[in-house]
């Protein structure tokens, strides 16, 4: 249930959103507020223009404007198979979950969130269809891609390392004192702790469980083995919670 | 059988491919724009044919309004040009006449920082304009008495006759020497008779193009209009080109436009109007006379197309072949109902390239059509790092 102070602020987003994007209603239901409706746009990206439209649903979560929308395709256009969050609720998977966190925090409003992280999904999409290959350059789904994404980041190849890493952020329990999962022997602190830190950030640490979650998934996939110590405590957590609600 | 709809429907997808295939109304100001330009040089002071009022005009399908863009270059158009000196048989010969246009037009592409320069082939010069057309620019001399003569003494007569004129031609016994006998041809007379065959729906339909522009008559140009005669050649001869790519026995483009331009019965639909023609030209026994194969050139009877059907077999059998699977095709095409089909059934046939976007073309038509669609621009910035396929 969003608190009072949130919905004020959602109505003044919405009514942003609505006079751009006309086609839209927002509903409660079931405790959720949900935004529904037509999203047509003339989407431009390095002079090549799109014009398209496909019919969406917005899940606004409780805290909104803390955390980011959901959104998924109601049209039936987008393949089962495209880029959903699985782990989730399959709604559409608009980048890697800190990054797409960290982009809304910028500007956490319903029509940023529309123009800027929604829209260039569907663009994506429509410009797949048309010309076969995908208009931002390239990097895997899923884990393989957040994996990519991180090596290139901390110079590191090693997968697991990576892992290891980020497990600090899904947990959000950096020490600087312990070995850095690089396997340098130094201390993370004086290693590639410096690195880490830039990418701490309380209000994304649900984000970096969910990227980690999908690494995860991607390393089981390739019958890799996780050292127990970088396997997150958050989830040891929540598995063992469920387990005792029921006994 | 198809109503009023679906053949509306199928006119306009049919008309939007042959606005594809065709050469693009800015390409033909420019090419247009060129020759003219290469008209004005051979007029100037200093040069050496200004005295024999040189005149550069358009033959050739670039002339006729069946431009289709080539198969394999893409973008480079061919553009058929005749270069008419006024100089007599008596005091030029054919090579001397080749040699002159080609001196002046190597000085033309050196004045014009051209890169390439002009190349002698057996009848015309080529221009290279790199990456946008082609043109051959043939020279030739007036010739209508000579003409007149020639066809009188064979006991033939014809239509269109004064604009007739002699060309060059290097495999020519007569190239080097002074003769009256040179080759003839007749590219103005041709597209006379062309557009007599179209007479009554060209200006028909350059009425409503005038209309539509709030303009006069007069002040709408030839080439902006097409009758269903010359969409139908087009559509033809890309079927054609795309049929027989990699064949042999290629039918040749003034034997379909001679054909079309006699098969036309001014119809009004570009549909009906196809399957008439095709229905027409189809049984090529009707082109027999005597045993053997005539397609007469309409402005030179002594001048038939189908000459080398009667040296090789395979010509005219292909040519039938062909006929029968565009027959084909369009009957076929009857019993397909949405565009969607209409537009999978033609893509092998035309290219898949043109159709989709001819395809495309009759949806955002359609959209317009029925609601102006507001489209909310947006302007992407940084967009997350892609995922790439699954």
């Amino acid at each position: 249930m969003l608190s009072e102070k949130n919905k004020i602020v959602l109505d003044q987003h919405f009514v942003e959103l609505t006079n751009k994007f006309p086609d839209f209603i927002k509903k409660e239901c079931d405790n959720q507020v949900v935004i529904r409706g037509k999203l047509p746009f003339r989407a431009i990206y390095n002079n090549e223009t799109i014009e398209d439209e496909y019919e969406i649903k917005i899940i606004i979560p409780d805290d909104y404007p803390e955390s980011i929308p959901t959104v998924n395709e109601i049209s039936g256009r987008i393949p089962d198979d495209f880029h959903r969050n699985k782990f989730i609720d399959d709604s559409l998977c608009l980048g890697a979950p800190r990054a797409i966190a960290k982009k809304f925090k910028k500007s956490p409003t319903l029509l940023y969130f529309v123009e800027q992280q929604v829209v260039p999904f569907f663009y994506s999409y429509s410009y797949f269809q048309k010309y076969g290959k995908m208009p931002y350059g390239d990097l895997p789904h899923g884990g393989e891609g957040i994996l990519e994404y991180y090596k290139s980041y901390f110079g590191i190849s090693d997968d697991i390392a990576i892992t290891g890493l980020l497990r600090i952020l899904a947990d959000n329990d950096y020490r600087g004192h312990i070995l850095c999962p690089c396997g340098s022997q130094n201390k993370l602190r004086k290693c590639h702790g410096k690195l880490l830190i830039e990418l701490i950030d309380i209000s994304l640490t649900k984000a970096c469980l969910y990227e980690y979650m999908q690494v995860l998934d991607y390393l089981f996939k390739s019958k890799k083995k996780i050292p127990k110590e970088y396997l997150s405590k958050t989830i040891e957590k929540e598995i063992k919670k469920i387990k005792n609600g029921k006994k | 059988m198809y109503n009023e709809k679906q053949k509306a429907q199928l006119n306009d997808f049919l008309k939007k491919i042959t606005e594809e295939i065709d050469i693009p109304d800015s390409k033909y100001e420019e090419a247009t724009s060129r020759y003219q330009s290469v008209g004005e040089w051979l007029a100037r002071k200093e040069s050496k044919l200004k005295d024999f009022s040189p005149d550069i005009y358009p033959q050739g399908s670039f002339r006729l309004g069946t431009v289709v863009k080539p198969l394999n270059r893409e973008g480079e158009y061919d553009i058929d040009l005749v270069c008419e000196l006024d100089i007599s048989k008596e005091n030029i010969t054919q090579s001397g006449l080749k040699e002159q246009v080609g001196i002046e037009l190597k000085a033309y592409a050196k004045a014009n920082n051209m890169n390439a320069i002009p190349e002698n082939k057996k009848r015309c010069w080529t221009l290279d304009y790199a990456n946008e057309f082609h043109m051959d620019i043939l020279p030739a001399i007036p010739d209508s008495i000579f003409f007149k003569l020639l066809l009188e003494s064979q006991s033939l007569s014809a239509d269109w006759t004064e604009t007739a004129i002699a060309i060059t031609d290097k495999t020519h016994h007569n190239y080097d020497r002074l003769d009256n006998d040179w080759p003839s041809s007749n590219p103005k007379g041709f597209a006379e008779w062309f557009k007599d065959q179209m007479k009554a729906i060209f200006k028909q339909r350059r009425m409503v193009l005038a209309e539509s522009l709030k303009a006069e008559i007069e002040e709408v140009p030839e080439y902006k209009v097409k009758t269903p005669l010359q969409r139908t050649v087009q559509l033809l001869k890309r079927h054609r080109d795309i049929y027989f790519d990699g064949k042999e026995y290629k039918p040749i483009s003034i034997i379909i436009t001679t054909l079309a331009g006699h098969a036309y019965n001014s119809e009004d639909d570009l549909y009906t109007a196809l399957i008439n023609i095709v229905e027409n030209i189809s049984n090529i026994n009707s082109f027999k006379k005597n045993g053997k194969y005539e397609i007469l050139n309409p402005t030179n009877p002594a001048e038939n197309f189908a000459d080398k059907w009667n040296e090789d077999e395979n010509l005219p059998r292909a040519f039938q072949e062909w006929l029968v699977q565009v027959k084909k095709l369009f009957r076929d095409l009857e019993q397909k109902n949405t565009l969607l089909e209409i537009q999978n059934y033609l893509k092998p046939v035309f290219g898949a390239n043109i159709v989709a976007i001819a395809g495309s073309n009759i949806q955002a038509q359609a959209a317009n059509r029925i609601t102006p669609k507001k489209y909310p621009t947006v302007e992407i910035k940084n967009p997350e790092k892609p995922w790439g396929n699954l």
